[in-house]
């Protein structure tokens, strides 16, 4: 940890007015005040306003990857301004070693009616890149964008996916020692994508990254630590597994579960148990898991379907099973059935479960209950990415072959 | 291999003010980049190289290769910044940059350093910006550059109708009344043109401002080469009417140009002094929009400086008259009436655009701030 830390963000705080009026009238007194060369006496909050910002430390050093995460309109943003010098902090010390590089807006600059190539020159100029840096990677920056064919056509033709590419090809030719990143790698398609992500983790290597994003997944993969913001307030900094649990326990009480049961229909229990018929709350990778449904439907339907899915934290479908056809019997209206599922194939995390029991023959939903039971999986290594299954393997030491 | 250690007994030679000759062997292109931004650097300011994380820092950050940055003593001493204070490196160092809420002005060396560093820094990206703009302005046209003086030759056609059929009855002018027009057009449009580029160019780049930390000057820079860009084309317009008219020019038409600059800073002063209540307020601009058609008329641009009195005070306590009469009087090279009036304007001037430059300076974060884009 002998890496100079090159961001150092300390007791940080941005205030923003929600009034539109009273804002440009703040602005004008905060104008007032710097141009009587005020002390900066400690900010308070003026009538209609709040904290974007509040009161926000964390330091970065060289080689270092920090994820800001947070729900929308957590101040992740306006964080950034902050820390590429855009805007005044009201409280605090930001303190920027060395030079600073901010993909946050691609291809700033662009005029639809110049070429591409005239606007390669203006967008670098635009981040501080010299025209002779330019002139010596103008054919790298449009082979990565690919865009051979298209570098003497108007910009305005370009397809939209082409813009950002070209923007992206650009302003990563800085060399910053400080890097932020605001929610630009998902950009083009899969292909460019990738390449985004190698030129991003070269860049970061020698420089300190901020890198804001709500895909978790990318978060994970690149983040040594990650820095939970809440309404503007830090709510968590450390670890990335952890931080990013805590960002989506965030959604645990806001989001709810939906549950729709047709008349003459109704679902009375579902539990989880183990291998020895024990209740449940957390399951166990590798290991069986009982899952127990109780349930009164229509007496008419005599070949209901119950299906379960497992959404993972970010609500998608991460592994399904469904009865088959005929194999559940409805008794005078009971259905009660037993779902042994061994061994369970999860990677560790936290699932929702969701149930549906439906007629087979008119294909309509008898008993829905989406997200209703919550079940965490353990027993795998801490992992936040979309894998949902995780293989138990086998790993051996080889010997080398003779061709190595 | 260590770049670092290579470029710093460089750095002590040019300090010394040896002939660079002597150490230049086998320098990659990077550090003869190096040696040459060194060399045009005042050897005073080498071992406080100002720097700015996206100008002029360049020495630091890509001519040295990590392995050799990582190990990077912390700097010290203040110097300079926009916002906050910045930290002087030596080299070999990376520059500090501090933002506290504190009021910039608390720190006037370093305000006055951090834009002098950024109006060099600036320079590059004006010049593209400013080529940007001439390049797509006319590329949708049919009549292209022809445009830049089609606008002051009909409107000066207009007044020449109007004065011939006596309707617009001014006194006698010294050189052809076309000629007295098209010339005042020019000026006034120069003048105008300053007074309303500030404004509309922050406006214009507000999506570039809210996310992208440039040096702002730029901005401006960029709206003073199309005002002078615009004038220089119109001044041929200019020279064929005198061949025309067979108007003899003086020695004095090599001064014009100072006239014409006066004229051109009284506008970009005034436009930039309003950027910051403009910029949060649109009444600003609309006034500006109507004072500048009054103004228009205010000014002896259509009709030679009155004398008589009260009509004398339109050109007496108009600062744009005596520059603009000026600039005329040393075009055509007649003897100068209002040299008095244009020196105290042009010194008042100077004084006034260095304070609103400074107050630019200081407000841009605050208008960032409240832009919405």
């Amino acid at each position: 940890m002998d890496e100079q830390v090159l961001l150092q963000v300390e007791h940080v705080s941005k205030r923003f007015a929600r009034s539109l009026k009273r804002a440009l009238w703040y602005g004008v007194r905060d104008l007032a005040g710097e141009l009587l060369a005020h002390n900066g006496r400690p900010a308070e909050l003026r009538p209609s306003e709040f904290w974007a910002v509040d009161d926000v430390s964390f330091e970065v050093r060289r080689g270092e990857c920090l994820g800001l995460i947070g729900p929308n309109g957590a101040g992740k943003s306006t964080l950034l301004k902050l820390l590429s010098g855009l805007i005044k902090p009201d409280r605090g010390r930001i303190t920027v070693r060395g030079r600073v590089g901010a993909l946050i807006e691609l291809g700033a600059g662009f005029n639809p009616i110049l070429t591409g190539r005239e606007n390669i020159y203006v967008n670098a100029a635009i981040h501080g890149i010299r025209k002779r840096e330019i002139d010596r990677k103008f054919d790298e920056i449009i082979d990565f964008a690919e865009i051979d064919d298209f570098v003497d056509t108007p910009v305005q033709s370009y397809s939209s996916g082409m813009k950002v590419r070209l923007g992206f090809a650009v302003a990563t030719r800085m060399e910053p020692d400080v890097l932020l990143l605001d929610e630009v790698l998902a950009v083009g398609d899969v292909g460019f994508r990738s390449k985004c992500y190698n030129r991003v983790a070269e860049m970061a290597t020698s420089s300190a990254v901020v890198f804001v994003s709500h895909a978790m997944q990318h978060v994970h993969r690149y983040a040594g630590q990650v820095f939970l913001l809440h309404h503007g307030a830090s709510q968590f900094l450390g670890d990335t597994a952890e931080g990013i649990d805590r960002y989506y326990s965030l959604f645990d009480q806001t989001s709810c579960s939906t549950r729709v049961t047709k008349e003459g229909n109704e679902l009375h229990a579902l539990e989880f148990r183990d291998e020895r018929d024990r209740p449940i709350v957390e399951a166990v990778h590798g290991q069986p898991l009982r899952i127990k449904v109780e349930a009164t439907v229509d007496q008419r339907i005599s070949r209901p379907v119950v299906q379960l899915a497992f959404l993972n934290r970010e609500w998608q479908v991460a592994a399904i099973c469904i009865s088959e056809a005929g194999s559940i019997r409805n008794d005078d209206g009971h259905v009660c059935i037993a779902v042994d599922i061994n061994p369970l194939m999860l990677t560790a995390g936290d699932y929702k479960l969701s149930l549906v029991v439906f007629d087979e023959a008119v294909h309509t939903n008898l008993i829905w209950h989406h997200a209703a039971w919550d079940l965490k999986v353990t027993g795998t290594p801490r992992y936040c990415g979309p894998a949902a299954t995780y293989f138990d393997a086998a790993w051996t030491q080889t010997h080398r072959t003779a061709a190595a | 291999m260590c770049l670092a250690t290579r470029v710093t007994p460089l750095l002590q030679v040019v300090q010394l003010r040896r002939p660079v000759g002597q150490v230049e062997i086998a320098l990659s292109g990077k550090q003869q980049d190096a040696v040459y931004r060194l060399l045009r650097h005042p050897a005073p300011a080498l071992s406080f190289i100002p720097l700015f994380p996206m100008s002029s820092n360049r020495l630091q950050t890509s001519q040295t290769t990590p392995s050799s940055r990582r190990h990077a003593p912390r700097p010290a001493a203040p110097v300079s910044s926009s916002l906050g204070q910045a930290t002087a490196v030596g080299p070999g160092l990376l520059a500090e940059v501090v933002y506290t809420p504190d009021s910039s002005l608390r720190r006037p060396t370093a305000l006055l350093t951090g834009m002098v560093r950024d109006l060099l820094a600036s320079r590059e990206l004006a010049w593209r910006l400013f080529v940007r703009d001439v390049q797509a302005m006319y590329r949708k046209s049919l009549l292209g550059y022809t445009w830049i003086l089609l606008t002051p030759v009909v409107t000066t056609l207009f007044f020449v109708f109007l004065h011939s059929r006596k309707i617009l009855n001014v006194g006698e002018t010294s050189i052809p009344y076309p000629a007295y027009v098209l010339v005042g057009m020019l000026l006034w449009e120069a003048f105008a043109g300053s007074l309303c580029a500030p404004l509309g160019r922050i406006r214009g780049a507000a999506s570039m401002l809210t996310k992208l930390r440039f040096p702002h000057e730029a901005l401006i820079l960029t709206s003073f080469y199309q005002v002078v860009f615009n004038l220089s084309i119109k001044m041929l317009l200019v020279a064929a009417v005198f061949v025309w008219f067979r108007i003899d020019v003086g020695v004095t038409l090599l001064l014009a140009p100072l006239a014409f600059l006066a004229l051109i800073a009284l506008g970009f002063t005034l436009g930039v002094i309003l950027v910051p209540i403009g910029q949060l307020y649109q009444d600003v601009g609309k006034t500006l929009g109507m004072v500048t058609r009054v103004w228009f008329f205010a000014t002896p641009v259509i009709y030679p400086p009155p004398a008589g009195w009260p009509a004398r005070l339109l050109s007496q306590y108009n600062p744009v008259s005596p520059l603009l009469i000026t600039a005329r009087e040393l075009l055509v090279g007649e003897p100068l009436t209002q040299w008095p009036a244009f020196l105290v304007v042009t010194a008042i001037t100077l004084v006034l655009g260095l304070a609103g430059w400074v107050v630019f300076r200081v407000s841009m974060p605050h208008l960032i701030a409240r832009m919405n884009a």
